[in-house]
């Protein structure tokens, strides 16, 4: 019984389930976007300067205080994240590694003065995140407990994307005084790809008290597909201070138009005899099996509509200070709210508890400094806290009923929780000035602490995840 | 500094090139396209005849005035030679036009000119609306291949010498035909 | 302000010279040059005659930056047969001035307005506009022997070089006038990358391995590209070309009053035209009277001078068609 249960939760909280948990990409992080040449340089604080193209993101209001057109875009990024879940699988780390390249912005910025005094259009396509994985998680023989596996074989492809692409307006109401509004197109799509394998030996008891070695065998292959389409207006206004000051506040919000999750998933549990003594490892416990062998397969297609909910409002506040011609130093607040879903409570396999967010509250600080007219070096840090819920740690009694198997209430508390990872970081860029236009490199660093449940029961992992991206970016003024 | 320099400069002058002489503003010189080219006291062929040149000989040219070279003799005398009858010598050593050209080739990039060297020339000023402001010349990236076609396509001398036999010939031409009515 | 002759006999004979012994180890033996041969003749250079030098190349920075950006700004007429025509006449004219020695260079801009520049280094523009309004080879020479007068005593370098930087930053300052005019706007100006600060000039020179290279030729272009373009001279050096140039071209031979009919006609053409041109240069009828004291001066009306007709319709048969606006 136990050691059938154990084969379960351990394939099973390998990850094995009809629910391949959602690319942890970052859906649930927000503040790790490169979006425009001088904001991302500067950790993304841009809500009180915004004054160009990537204005459209990060308030335009700020568009209204542009100094001229500029066209600009990120040529290039290239980004590595590596998380490790500390003792997973007995004492031994599980990796997940991703890396790849995108292409995070790509907007332009029109002043209409000669239509309308203090009119600024501008458009943008933008990527907030983006993540291509492709993890090969092979392992020969290892512990939990007392189940020994003999081989777990892991493959999981994932790309995800969440892109906008939209276009705004801004326009100085008073000389010191800009509104702004955008209206973007957005679209968050992700395909993982999981392919398990695990192979467990045992000594299998039949009914009639005869004993046989033989493997335990689980493979599961799960496709899933997330795509959520929508529309996301922005409001925004930004206020010019005395002293060189300016301040700046957004809200924006994602109303979703149509989501839809696609699961499609084999998994197939053999019991194989090994009639012919052939190499069956007998390590693991005896396992009561009743007679005749079972077999099983299973195959699973699910649509749901309503995978996401709702998509969480933002609100960000920011200062900036326009110290001089050469230096210019900002601050950004930014909020977003908690997206709390119904089913959550009522189904713990509803899709929706993976996808369930919290309020988050980040911040972002960032300087522009021109160290000769023509190399301004940026710089920023942030914070990139995590949307999901803290994981919690319970304490299973299996005398009173309470564990994840046993107590529902018990599962949906401290059981197969997502992960909660939040970050700090830091951006360091130097660009390459000319009168009309400019380009810039630089890398951006994030490294977090979390914890997770990997395995589906309540075990808890220490997470350590860090992140590094190389941006170029460049921008033309006209 | 400027003493010792220009005493220094005067003496490598003198040893290398022809004397510059110090009340001129430049060092021409017109050659006698024939024997007996009369030299005059004053700009007019009515005036006295100071001395002749030979077919060749060389004098120190300086302004026009009329139709007449105002000239130095050998002797240091000042007198007038017809425009006609001399063949005119710039004088270009062509030190100065090297140093110049050494300077500009010197600095130009390899290639088409599309390095650092050009690029860091790139001009402009952000900010600006487009009007229709000649200032806007600033603002533009210079066409360094279009200057550097320029410093490329020097003009031969024959060719400067034709275009003054042309010029000479119209004018002696026009001289020898009947004087038209008094215009403008 | 007029340059004085002395002073402009001083400067030529250092430079003279200058390039005289630089000649001695190495001109001599080249066209285009041998590293080596160069590297000798700059190594046998006194700091005196360096700086000379480096003075000539100076300005043959700033004059290639400045032409270049007209030439890019207006356009440069291709057709060989014209722009060799116009380099003819121009270094013809040019071998009879003061300073024949110099390199002259001339280029054709596509546009319609009146207008020659002359940039420093020897690169001289002129426009089809102008082209158009002359009726005789003659009007032609006199156009570039001003400014080749203007080259060779080198007017716009002279004055740039006296410019202080704070003129600089005035004319840089300028020409972001639009925005200085908004507070809100201008404290959002990050800095001006023409302006030549210490810091950037050593990394323009770090990176471009050449000393005193980068940022203040830049900003001495900026400023001569303001004053070509808007300011102008001063008018007594205006003057001067005007009545220099006349003299080379008379010189040369062409006849003494095509200047005169030039001016005449551009101002019984077009009013706009001369408007633009009297930014940047004295008024029309004071300039005609200086240059009636100059024909005087060279007993012109005793002078029979060329028309080049024959050449010049042949040219004007191949000018382009002007172009709209």
């Amino acid at each position: 019984m136990r050691s059938r249960l154990l084969l379960c939760s351990v394939t099973a909280g390998l990850g094995l389930s009809t629910v391949a948990t959602p690319t942890r990409a970052d859906q649930f992080h927000y503040n790790n976007v490169l979006v425009g040449t001088r904001a991302m340089g500067m950790g993304g604080a841009f809500a009180g300067i915004a004054d160009d193209a990537s204005g459209l993101y990060y308030n335009p209001g700020g568009l209204a205080f542009a100094l001229s057109n500029d066209i600009q875009g990120s040529a290039n990024a290239f980004y590595g994240k590596n998380t490790v879940y500390k003792k997973a699988l007995g004492s031994t780390d599980f990796s997940e590694e991703s890396s790849g390249s995108l292409t995070p912005f790509f907007g332009g910025l029109q002043k209409l003065d000669r239509y309308v005094e203090g009119l600024v259009a501008a458009f943008g396509v933008y990527y907030t995140d983006g993540d291509l994985k492709d993890q090969d998680t092979p392992i020969d023989r290892f512990q939990i407990g007392t189940t020994v596996i003999d081989r777990y074989h892991r493959t999981s492809n994932a790309r995800a994307a969440t892109y906008f692409a939209g276009a705004g307006l801004g326009y100085r109401v008073l000389n010191n005084l800009g509104i702004g509004f955008g209206l973007s197109y957005f679209n968050a799509d992700e395909l993982v790809q999981e392919f398990q394998y695990a192979k467990q030996s045992l000594r299998i008891k039949l009914s009639d008290g005869s004993t046989v070695d033989g493997w335990s065998i689980l493979a599961s292959n799960i496709r899933q597909h997330l795509a959520v389409y929508g529309m996301q207006p922005t409001l925004g206004v930004q206020v010019a201070l005395p002293s060189g000051f300016t301040a700046g506040l957004t809200v924006k919000k994602i109303f979703v138009a149509t989501q839809s999750l696609e699961t499609a998933s084999d998994i197939s549990k053999t019991l194989v005899s090994d009639t012919q003594n052939n190499a069956a490892t007998v390590s693991g416990p005896a396992l009561t099996i009743a007679s005749p062998i079972q077999n099983t397969v299973t195959k699973q297609v699910t649509e749901s509509k309503n995978p996401v909910g709702d998509m969480p409002l933002e609100a960000r506040v920011g200062v900036a200070w326009f110290a001089s011609s050469s230096f210019v130093w900002s601050l950004d607040l930014s909020y977003h709210d908690g997206v709390t879903d119904a089913d959550v409570k009522t189904d713990p396999n509803s899709v929706r508890a993976a996808y369930a967010k919290e309020a988050v509250v980040n911040l972002a600080t960032g300087v522009e400094w021109y160290v000769t007219p023509t190399f301004p070096v940026r710089f920023g840090i942030f914070t990139n806290n995590d949307a999901r819920p803290d994981v919690k740690k319970g304490t299973a009694d299996a005398a009173s009923g309470q564990t994840c198997s046993q107590s529902l209430d018990y599962y949906k508390k401290y059981c197969a929780q997502p992960d909660h990872v939040d970050y700090y970081g830091g951006s360091l860029f130097i660009a390459w000035v000319q009168p009309n236009s400019q380009i810039a490199a630089g890398i951006t660093l994030q490294s977090g602490n979390g914890k997770a449940q990997k395995l589906g029961d309540d075990a808890v992992q220490e997470v350590k995840s860090n992140q590094y991206t190389f941006a170029f970016s460049a921008t033309h003024n006209m | 500094m400027a003493g010792m320099l220009r005493f220094f400069c005067l003496v490598v002058t003198a040893t290398i090139l022809m004397p510059i002489g110090s009340r001129s503003a430049r060092a021409a010189h017109v050659e006698a396209k024939k024997d007996g080219v009369e030299v005059y006291a004053d700009a007019t062929n009515k005036s006295q005849v100071l001395t002749t040149l030979k077919s060749g000989e060389a004098v120190v040219a300086t302004e026009r005035k009329g139709m007449f070279w105002a000239i130095k003799t050998a002797d240091g005398k000042d007198g007038y030679v017809s425009v006609l009858v001399v063949k005119h010598k710039p004088d270009s050593d062509g030190t100065i036009a090297n140093a110049i050209k050494a300077a500009s080739k010197e600095g130009r990039p390899e290639g088409d000119g599309s390095d650092a060297r050009a690029r860091s020339a790139v001009m402009g000023v952000r900010g600006l609306a487009e009007d229709d402001n000649m200032a806007n010349a600033s603002n533009v990236r210079p066409n360094l291949r279009a200057v550097y076609r320029m410093e490329d396509k020097p003009v031969a001398d024959r060719k400067i010498d034709e275009l003054g036999q042309s010029v000479l010939k119209e004018i002696a031409g026009k001289a020898s035909a009947p004087t038209p009515a008094p215009g403008k | 302000m007029m340059i004085l002759d002395s002073h402009v006999r001083r400067r030529r004979n250092m430079l003279i010279c200058t390039a005289s012994l630089m000649a001695a180890a190495a001109c001599t033996m080249k066209t285009h040059g041998t590293d080596s041969a160069e590297k000798a003749a700059e190594q046998s250079m006194t700091p005196e005659q360096r700086a000379i030098f480096e003075d000539y190349r100076m300005e043959v920075e700033v004059g290639r930056n400045m032409a270049g950006r007209l030439l890019g700004y207006y356009g440069v007429v291709e057709d060989p047969k014209l722009v060799g025509y116009v380099n003819q006449i121009g270094s013809y004219v040019a071998s009879y001035g003061d300073y024949p020695e110099r390199r002259y260079m001339f280029a054709v801009l596509k546009h319609e307005s009146v207008n020659a520049f002359a940039c420093p280094g020897g690169y001289i523009l002129v426009t089809m506009g102008a082209l158009r309004n002359a009726n005789s080879e003659a009007e032609l020479a006199a156009v570039l022997g001003h400014e080749v007068a203007h080259v060779g005593k080198r007017h716009m370098y002279d004055a740039l070089k006296k410019m202080k930087q704070k003129d600089i930053d005035e004319a840089s300052a300028k020409k972001r006038a639009a925005i200085d005019k908004d507070p809100y706007l201008k404290m959002r100006q990050r800095p001006e990358t023409d302006s030549a600060s210490a810091a950037g000039s050593r990394l323009a020179t770090y990176l471009t391995g050449k000393a005193g290279v980068g940022l203040s030729i830049m900003a001495a272009a900026a400023a001569g590209m303001q004053m070509i373009t808007e300011k102008g001279l001063d008018k007594d050096l205006e003057y001067e070309a005007d009545q220099e140039g006349v003299k080379y071209a008379i010189r040369a031979g062409y006849e003494p009053r095509a200047m005169m009919a030039f001016l005449k006609r551009l101002e019984d053409h077009s009013a706009k035209k001369v408007k633009n041109l009297e930014k940047t240069h004295p008024p029309m009828k004071e300039r005609r009277d200086q240059l009636a004291k100059v024909l005087l001066s060279l007993k012109a009306e005793d002078i029979i001078g060329a028309d080049g007709q024959e050449r010049f319709k042949k040219v004007k048969a191949i000018f382009p068609v002007p172009e709209a606006g």
